[in-house]
């Protein structure tokens, strides 16, 4: 495991499949965070919307969770449809896909977003997935990118700068995990 | 006056310009002729020549509908291969998680087992149905037909999913007279018990009631299951037999593949049967399957004829 953060995160979590989102909720809350489960994707927007209207916190008044974990095929709005909204609310907000599309298909769907996304594809361990939420390299390098993403011209950073990033990306690999920025996936 | 002499000399004169004459009207003539030939040849050729141009024309047309309908579907096997693998992960996630769960003793272990065993069997039926699909699509799905009454199939169907059904569901039926069909009786099942346990997994609280209706006129058999749940989102009613269109579009976490409606009318159109649904005016859903009727053939002429390999195509 590594960079492991022991302090409880928020985690806001929109996954279709009972089973699945039960799993999510059993090993988050194993390791103290607070999990937030959404069925669909309207119900996830709301659930966002409803959090920062309510604060518990001055700080959930602008990040009212750590991370949004989003699935992709859902009812009612999919995933990167999800991402769209609350990245309009929030444009920092960390989100992780957990899909079982394969990334052909995701990729396109991803490139809307106009930003660097990780995924973690499915199937995958719990242990991996647990790493992966806890990981706090991973949002810090992400973020790094998208400011530099959204500074370049038209979001559309030159070849000398992609490559940057790509290697950037490749330093924060990890088992189940890929990411996408535009039509470059790294895996 | 001219001599003798001088007559016979101009006599001969206009003999040989006559013969001149005629030299240079056949010589023109002649050339008259090959200039119609060459001019008959040359309109010919633009003929020839734009015939080729139009056929050109039209196999570049017809290549590039070809062209069109390659790629219209290759996208489809494209889509089809996403959602395929999608709904094959789906279960093996949900394995692979009761699994390490159950490992670090946080589920409690009877319920991962039969988290497991409910994933792989959702994960079975995935391989089948795709399975189903790519043989209807290369035309492999073969039928082994027998003579059966539709009456007892059936019953027999509700006896099995009778066990399944809550005591706020209710299961009713209205038989007409039994008919026999001849047809393959596993893929039968298949088509009513795939509408059948929608039509249960739909009504989670109310009635589905299983109808048959002879129509005898044109020696067919009607089978209708009707449901009082939510009926069939506008949306995907008309494709609703299309691939991985489910019903639960509006629903929560109901998952099926997709597929067995798709599967469902390859099956009854192979029969010669239809199948159609629609929304109930006051509440629910109909499935509608058509087939045909089993006609005996008169005492004595029985043979083994019960017997017979349907094709797909």
């Amino acid at each position: 495991m590594r960079n492991i953060d022991p302090e409880s995160m928020k985690i806001l979590i929109a996954e279709d499949e009972h089973d699945i989102a039960m799993q999510y909720k059993i090993s988050l809350e194993n390791r103290k965070h607070h999990v937030v489960l959404t069925m669909d994707g309207d119900e996830c927007i709301k659930a966002y919307r409803n959090a920062l209207k309510h604060p518990k916190s001055a700080a959930d008044g602008k990040f009212p969770f750590d991370l949004v974990v989003l699935d992709h095929r859902m009812p009612k709005k999919d995933g990167v449809d999800v991402a769209k909204e609350i990245l309009k609310i929030n444009p920092d907000q960390r989100i992780l896909f957990a899909s079982a599309y394969s990334r052909e298909t995701l990729v396109t769907d991803l490139k809307e977003l106009n930003r660097a996304m990780a995924v973690i594809q499915k199937p995958f361990r719990v242990s991996a997935f647990v790493n992966v939420v806890e990981d706090k390299e991973i949002p810090a390098e992400l973020e790094k990118i998208n400011v530099k993403v959204h500074a370049s011209k038209d979001m559309r950073p030159s070849d000398d700068e992609l490559s940057v990033m790509v290697k950037t990306l490749s330093r924060i690999r990890r088992p189940d995990v890929w990411y996408t920025l535009g039509d470059t996936v790294v895996e | 006056m001219a001599s003798r002499e001088e007559v016979k000399t101009s006599k001969e004169e206009l003999r040989m310009k006559v013969l001149e004459l005629k030299k240079t009207n056949e010589e023109l003539q002649r050339r008259l002729n090959d200039q119609l030939l060459f001019e008959q040849m040359m309109t010919l050729h633009y003929r020839k020549e734009k015939e080729l141009a139009n056929q050109l024309q039209e196999t570049t047309r017809k290549l590039e509908e070809v062209n069109e309908e390659l790629k219209r579907k290759d996208r489809i096997k494209d889509e089809f291969v996403s959602i395929a693998s999608h709904e094959l992960r789906t279960p093996v996630q949900s394995i692979l998680g009761f699994a390490d769960l159950a490992k670090e003793n946080l589920i409690d272990q009877h319920e991962a087992w039969n988290g497991v065993i409910e994933a792989a069997l959702r994960l079975q039926k995935v391989a089948k149905d795709i399975l189903d699909v790519s043989r209807i699509q290369s035309g492999q799905l073969s039928y082994n037909m027998s003579t059966f009454g539709i009456n007892d199939l059936i019953l027999s169907i509700m006896n099995s999913v009778r066990p399944v059904l809550s005591n706020k569901q209710s299961l009713e039926t209205n038989l007409d007279e039994e008919v026999e069909i001849v047809a393959d009786k596993a893929r039968i099942t298949q088509v009513l018990g795939n509408i059948m346990s929608n039509a249960i997994k739909f009504t989670k609280e109310g009635r589905i009631k299983i109808q048959t209706h002879s129509l005898l006129e044109q020696n067919k058999i009607e089978i209708s299951i009707t449901d009082s749940g939510p009926g069939i989102h506008p949306d995907i009613l008309p494709n609703l037999f299309g691939k991985f269109v489910s019903r639960d579009v509006q629903g929560g976490s109901q998952h099926g593949t997709g597929l067995g409606l798709f599967i469902s009318k390859a099956i009854v159109t192979a029969h010669n049967g239809q199948i159609s649904a629609h929304n109930n005016e006051e509440v629910g859903a109909t499935f509608r399957i058509v087939l045909p009727i089993y006609n005996s053939p008169p005492e004595g002429d029985k043979g083994n004829g019960s017997v017979q390999v349907l094709q797909h195509s």
